[in-house]
């Protein structure tokens, strides 16, 4: 069941009315939204709940064990939880990439292997769930929450739908508290739930799935293009994928809000970030915080000498790449994000940009709009890798951009559409996103009412509906 | 919460309100600007008398040249292929022709191994949408598809369902008025070059008892006195099984057959199709010998 599906459309208010009737028994509550949560995800494949359900128990039984033993017992329960739940991550989202690879590294040395591939689906959201669980047993081995006894609340942590399938990855301490506690129809919050989900639709709806269109057949026939729609297709393709998560997390957030919760915030104005460290504070924030709070800072974070903050780096920047997708593209892509970070580093200036761009002015100054530029260039180079199938057609790419043949000018589609043709709605979205970096979403205001209505006019009239695509995130 | 569900109430009502307003506009504009698309063109000559009307698949759409018949008979005609068009589609413009009044003096009817296919194409219905409320012509076209009472009644369901086709980027264009060169060339849609491929080079070996919308096409143009002539465009010579064209004749006594027309394999830009070329060389042959032979 997608977002943006009519289903959707019809399980939200069915939800939502249920839920508010019962507004009198929080544990009712809790049990429909478990419910609710466990529906939504069977429809994508109700073998995979059995996964989650095992998953879920998993975590809350050995979260119960961590809690509730000491020395070696702590650390076996531990552990298992640790192992079991990447093992299953292992298997079902890592294991043919590892043959493939190792087959592919013994050949290179002469040796033919037919290592077994598995032939199995990536059951979706689950790489969100696992790190959920793992979060939650991680901070109770390191006692900084007790594990929770009532298992539908646990289990509504796991899996609550808004959440379930992409994000934001949330921690427990964030999220417990409020399933835990009685929740009061407000309709300030409720309303501004509504506002957001609107506007992850036009994100999701009008801008990824348009720029999808172009980037799509520019990167399917990047031999054809000139180096102008080249950097045009790696351009659309970083709104596509903007749109299309963070419209997701709008959406999920939005959503969330009209049942009295609160979700983490996921991104931030993003492609307003002047240098890469700021923009990893404002993209997939909650997983930049996750690998923070549970590998960068275990690891030793920015204590130690220079060399073990760079090693730190470029490790959670390569296994945030591989958490992206078993496929050498991401790897590279992480490796690269890394190579940005790394002068921000050596110069300790990775911490320079922390309050919002421009703050309290209507125009940047020319040092941030540069700063921005190159920023969101370095970001749209990054993305051609994580865009290609391999790194080779990521590097022919960037090969066709490089030699600057500009031959044929602006080029005509096979979908009928000259390359250029979206700059015009990207623009006029990154003004309405200006006009709001100081504010979570555009409709806020004296004006909301009417902005609304604009967004749906917009939805209406300029949503790609007959290119109605996946989240890309899902795959993840 | 009941401040909420009728502030919802509220934004659902305008939103059903815009979506109506918005299909009115649209319509309008579709209805009103110059032609820029095949079905715009056909339905623009309302109570008009033509020449020639040619009906068929991308083998009219891509080998007939109106602008050639013009030149040389002084007689306005129209390519009314629509590619991928099966019989369905085909009997659908020919109804169209009578519903809008159209007078052709003769109608060519190009037939092929669409003879074995049932269906409809895909690529037509998006230039009918816009019309689907003009006739019953129309609306019955969409028949055929799951969503057709949502094609019809909802209102705007149609422009978001083909945004991609007759959407705001479409909507625009007629507005700014800005032709297309298939407008502007008589519906002709020229191929160039030649692919080297050997894909889709094969025609049926065998060939169905009948075809339910070839009978209702004979029996509408008998019924309507339709002067209609059935041909065969040219196949590249190197495609296989072209004794398909002999089993078509069985069906169709007086099938003209072009099927073997054109013997350079230059001029086609694949097995089925002729490039601009071909096309050109094609409708010279096809005017000699079927517009000149009857023309005063």
């Amino acid at each position: 069941m997608l977002f943006n599906s009519w289903e959707f459309a019809l399980f939200l208010p069915i939800v939502f009315a249920l839920y508010w009737m019962l507004h009198k028994k929080l544990q009712f509550q809790n049990m429909l939204l478990l419910g609710a949560s466990y529906f939504f995800y069977a429809c994508w494949d109700w073998r995979f709940l059995f996964l989650l359900m095992f998953s879920t128990g998993l975590d809350y039984f050995t979260g119960l064990k961590v809690s509730g033993n000491d020395g070696f017992g702590k650390k076996f329960w531990f552990w298992l939880s640790i192992i079991v739940n990447l093992g299953f991550l292992g298997v079902f989202k890592y294991y043919n990439f590892f043959a493939e690879s190792f087959a592919g590294l013994l050949e290179s040395f002469g040796f033919r292997v037919h290592l077994a591939t598995l032939e199995v689906i990536l059951p979706v959201g689950i790489s969100f769930y696992t790190f959920h669980g793992l979060s939650y047993v991680i901070d109770i081995y390191k006692n900084r929450i007790e594990p929770e006894k009532n298992f539908v609340t646990y289990s509504l942590f796991v899996s609550y739908f808004p959440l379930l399938v992409a994000g934001p990855i949330e921690r427990a301490t964030h999220l417990l508290p409020q399933i835990k506690r009685k929740r009061n129809f407000d309709y300030d919050k409720a309303m501004d739930g509504f506002y957001q989900v609107l506007w992850g639709l036009f994100k999701k709806v009008v801008i990824a799935d348009s720029c999808a269109q172009y980037a799509n057949e520019i990167f399917n026939n990047s031999g054809q293009m000139n180096s102008f729609s080249l950097i045009l297709g790696a351009v659309y393709f970083a709104f596509q994928i903007y749109g299309d998560f963070s419209g997701y997390s709008d959406i999920a957030l939005g959503t969330s809000k009209m049942f009295g919760i609160d979700l983490l915030r996921n991104f931030n104005y993003p492609y307003f970030s002047r240098d890469i460290a700021e923009f990893w504070r404002r993209w997939h924030i909650s997983l930049s915080s996750w690998f923070r709070d549970y590998l960068y800072i275990p690891l030793g974070g920015s204590k130690g000498g220079m060399w073990s903050k760079i090693r730190n780096t470029f490790i959670i920047f390569l296994v945030s790449g591989f958490w992206h997708g078993a496929n050498w593209t991401f790897i590279v892509w992480g490796g690269l994000n890394a190579l940005y970070f790394l002068p921000l580093l050596i110069r300790n200036s990775n911490r320079n940009n922390m309050h919002i761009v421009a703050e309290g002015r209507f125009f940047p100054s020319i040092k941030d709009v540069l700063k921005i530029l190159l920023t969101f260039s370095l970001t749209v180079f990054a993305w051609i890798f994580f865009r290609a199938k391999t790194v080779s057609e990521a590097i022919a790419y960037i090969k066709g951009i490089g030699i600057f043949n500009f031959d044929g000018g602006i080029q005509f589609l096979k979908i009928d559409r000259y390359t250029p043709e979206l700059l015009l709605l990207i623009g006029i979205f990154m003004l309405a996103e200006w006009f709001s970096r100081e504010h979570e979403h555009p409709v806020f205001g004296r004006w909301k009412f009417f902005k609304a209505i604009l967004i749906i006019l917009g939805i209406i009239t300029l949503g790609a509906f007959s290119n109605v695509g996946d989240f890309i995130y899902f795959q993840f | 919460m009941g401040k909420f569900l009728r502030h919802i109430l509220l934004f659902l009502i305008a939103t059903v309100a815009m979506m109506a307003v918005l299909d009115v506009c649209y319509t309008q504009i579709f209805e009103t600007s110059p032609p820029r698309s095949k079905f715009q063109l056909l339905r623009n000559l309302k109570g008009q008398k033509i020449g020639y009307a040619f009906l068929g698949s991308s083998r009219v759409d891509n080998d007939i040249v109106p602008e050639l018949i013009e030149q040389e008979t002084g007689k306005k005609s129209l390519n009314l292929g629509f590619q991928a068009s099966k019989m369905y589609d085909i009997h659908t413009i020919l109804r169209l022709l009578k519903e809008y009044d159209v007078q052709s003096d003769r109608v060519f009817v190009q037939m092929d191994y669409t003879f074995n296919a049932g269906g409809h194409s895909n690529m037509m219905l998006h230039e009918v949408l816009p019309f689907i409320r003009d006739n019953e012509v129309t609306r019955r076209h969409f028949a055929v598809l799951p969503d057709h009472d949502a094609l019809y009644y909802v209102p705007f369901y149609r422009y978001a369902a083909y945004d991609f086709k007759i959407g705001f980027r479409e909507m625009m264009m007629n507005v700014l008025h800005k032709r297309t060169a298939l407008a502007l060339s008589g519906g002709y849609h020229p191929v160039f070059g030649h692919e080297q491929k050997e894909n889709h080079n094969t025609l049926p070996d065998t060939i169905w008892k009948s075809n339910p919308y070839f009978d209702s096409i004979r029996s509408f143009a008998d019924k309507n006195r339709l002067d209609v002539t059935y041909f065969c465009a040219p196949f590249d010579t190197k495609t296989k099984n072209i004794g398909y064209v002999k089993l078509l004749k069985g069906k169709i006594p007086n099938l003209r057959d072009y099927s073997q027309s054109i013997r350079d394999t230059m001029s086609f830009a694949n097995h089925f199709h002729l490039n601009d070329v071909g096309a050109r060389e094609f409708t010279t042959q096809f005017i000699r010998n079927e517009l000149k032979k009857k023309a005063p």
